[in-house]
């Protein structure tokens, strides 16, 4: 075995995150210095810039900086609040109301932009001083908030899943985002369970029932913004637009949505362009040095021999999937998403479908898995933003976040054993066998 | 020299995003209201995307945007502040010097001689990876300035 291969990629990437060097170039980097010492010089430097060049040239990529900038603009607050109003008139009078609103918010706006920072920093931001005016705890609130952005990973359209499907070498982007649905709500429902218990327990106040007129006008206010969710997933289900072309779709509409609503004018469109220009090109340099990395890993054959660790431990499935769950979840704590998708799915998807798994039910099983490290330090982009739109320090909210994070792992192990709650729906529209 | 640098920069990615979204608008509306599917939007959006994503790292390196991990206990990092910066300029500069510069002019190189040309638009491949290394001088730039700042600061 090729112990100092793997001895120098794992020592060297430590050490270059350990000293502050950016995720993405700390990836790089380790995986520069482990191929120069297995290959010459040349051929390796000049592999791993193709292997960066061509990891980009992918038309189904390009959905990703469509998608964000959907969120940005969704972001300037028209859509989010004429959501939470909608979700006020449904779940407003339930125990546990305004931590209601903020999850099913947080739901819905993930199920209309695919981005769990904006879900986080858009519904965070008009739900946290509501349910401060209310009495509900300001940490609770940001833990609710933060929690349950993180369904909008699952509930599609989704980055993170377009990124699972390069990864995972084309799986059907169609059938991964249905099959996101029914382990979203089911996450949701988990928060909301724990939610309830907690604000009966601290007497949080709830709202009135509103009037039936009221409902249709609030119904009708957020419609347009829902329409959203028609034409994106209806034309990718329907086979009517591809991924990429439904994410043009999304930002054009969301656009003239903006414009509708007046939160955006034409001067405000470049900062708006620069600004998910940065965020874009923070995903795609990750993007394109872990599937460097994920070359180099290849070629020293390491999936192989974690492959044969892992079976070396046990060959009973259920051994290997509670195995390669806490696994994961320990990477999520220490790996922002994107690079965690791009450096395992080599390693573990073969495992689980020489097990004879669904590639659409792990590839669900791992974002639900990635989504509980985006919600802890020290990597948690989700919880960076959740605290500083909420105005608190990340130790305050750790603690109201623990038995949400119990439901969300009781969650994860249903998904993970009972593969129809993830597939049936997939299948139910023909888009898998 | 730096901030007319940014502002070029960030302009060029601003065209190029722009270009992505009208190539990909233009393929859904010509596919439905022209019936006549674009043949080339397809590869116009991916070579942009490498340009934006390579640009933009770079635009967001000299920025600092790029998300790093706090491991170390904060008194430790802030003790010896000048030491993790440069550490981690130079770092980049490494990583930009050689994987994207050397890497990328031999990728380049190897693309032009072997003439690779795109498969609809019909253009040298060797043209579309030169923002590799292009990518990888501004990193590079970027990377240094901010080093020279560094130790300038720690001896004033």
């Amino acid at each position: 075995m090729n112990y100092i291969e793997i001895l120098i990629l794992v020592l060297s990437f430590l050490v270059f995150l350990t000293f502050r060097v950016p995720i993405a170039y700390a990836i790089g980097l380790a995986g520069f210095v482990t191929l120069v010492y297995s290959m010459p010089f040349s051929p390796s430097v000049t592999t791993l810039a193709q292997r960066m060049a061509t990891s980009l040239d992918s038309f189904t990529l390009s959905a990703i900086p469509f998608f964000i900038l959907a969120g940005q603009i969704m972001n300037r607050g028209g859509i989010a609040v004429r959501l939470i109003n909608f979700a006020k008139a449904i779940v407003g009078p339930l125990p546990g109301g305004l931590a209601f609103v903020n999850i099913i918010s947080c739901m819905l706006f993930g199920a209309i932009s695919g981005s769990a920072v904006a879900a986080a920093s858009a519904i965070g931001g008009f739900m946290n001083p509501m349910m401060e005016k209310d009495g509900y705890s300001k940490p609770f609130s940001a833990a609710v908030n933060i929690t349950s952005a993180t369904t909008g990973l699952i509930i599609p359209p989704s980055n993170v899943l377009i990124v699972y499907s390069l990864a995972s070498g084309g799986v059907s982007i169609a059938a991964l985002f249905i099959a996101g649905y029914v382990p979203g709500l089911l996450l949701g429902l988990a928060l909301m369970i724990v939610a309830a218990i907690y604000s009966i327990i601290k007497k949080y106040p709830t709202d009135k029932l509103v009037s039936v007129k009221v409902f249709f006008k609030r119904f009708f206010d957020a419609l347009p913004s829902l329409m959203l969710l028609v034409v994106v997933i209806g034309g990718i289900v329907g086979g009517i637009f591809t991924a990429t072309e439904a994410s043009g779709v999304a930002v054009i509409y969301t656009l003239i949505l903006g414009f509708a609503y007046k939160e955006i004018k034409l001067k405000d469109l470049s900062p708006i362009l620069l600004e998910t220009i940065k965020t874009s090109s923070i995903v795609l340099l990750l993007i394109a040095t872990s599937i460097a990395m994920s070359w180099v890993m290849s070629y020293e054959n390491i999936p192989q021999e974690i492959s044969n660790a892992l079976l070396g431990i046990s060959d009973n499935p259920i051994v290997i999937l509670i195995l390669i769950n806490l696994i994961l979840l320990f990477v999520g704590i220490f790996m922002d998403m994107t690079p965690a998708v791009l450096i395992f799915t080599p390693i573990f998807l073969p495992i689980v479908t020489a097990m004879g798994m669904d590639p659409v039910h792990f590839g669900i099983i791992m974002i639900m898995n990635l989504c509980i490290g985006l919600c802890t330090p020290p990597v948690g982009s989700v919880l960076f933003v959740g605290c500083s739109v909420a105005d608190l320090k990340i130790q305050k909210v750790i603690r109201p976040m623990l038995p949400l994070f119990l439901a969300m792992i009781a969650v994860l192990v249903m998904v993970t054993y009972f593969e129809d709650i993830t597939l049936w729906l997939p299948r139910a529209f023909d888009l898998m066998d | 020299m730096r901030k007319t640098i940014d502002s070029i920069l960030g302009r060029l990615c601003l065209v190029l995003l722009s270009v992505m979204l009208l190539a990909v608008v233009w393929q859904v509306f010509a596919r439905f209201i022209l019936q006549s599917p674009s043949t080339v939007t397809d590869e116009i959006s991916s070579f942009s995307l490498i340009w934006v994503g390579l640009l933009g790292a770079a635009y967001a390196t000299g920025q600092h945007l790029h998300l790093a991990i706090d491991l170390l206990p904060e008194k430790m990092v802030a003790k010896n502040v000048k030491l993790f910066d440069g550490f981690v300029q130079l770092s980049i500069f490494t990583f930009g010097f050689f994987v994207m510069i050397i890497g990328g002019l031999r990728l380049c190189q190897l693309s032009f001689q072997f003439e690779q040309k795109s498969a609809s638009l019909g253009i040298p491949l060797g043209f579309v990876y030169i923002v590799v290394p292009l990518a990888g001088i501004l990193i590079c730039y970027f990377s240094l300035d901010t080093l020279i700042k560094t130790v300038k600061s720690t001896k004033a």
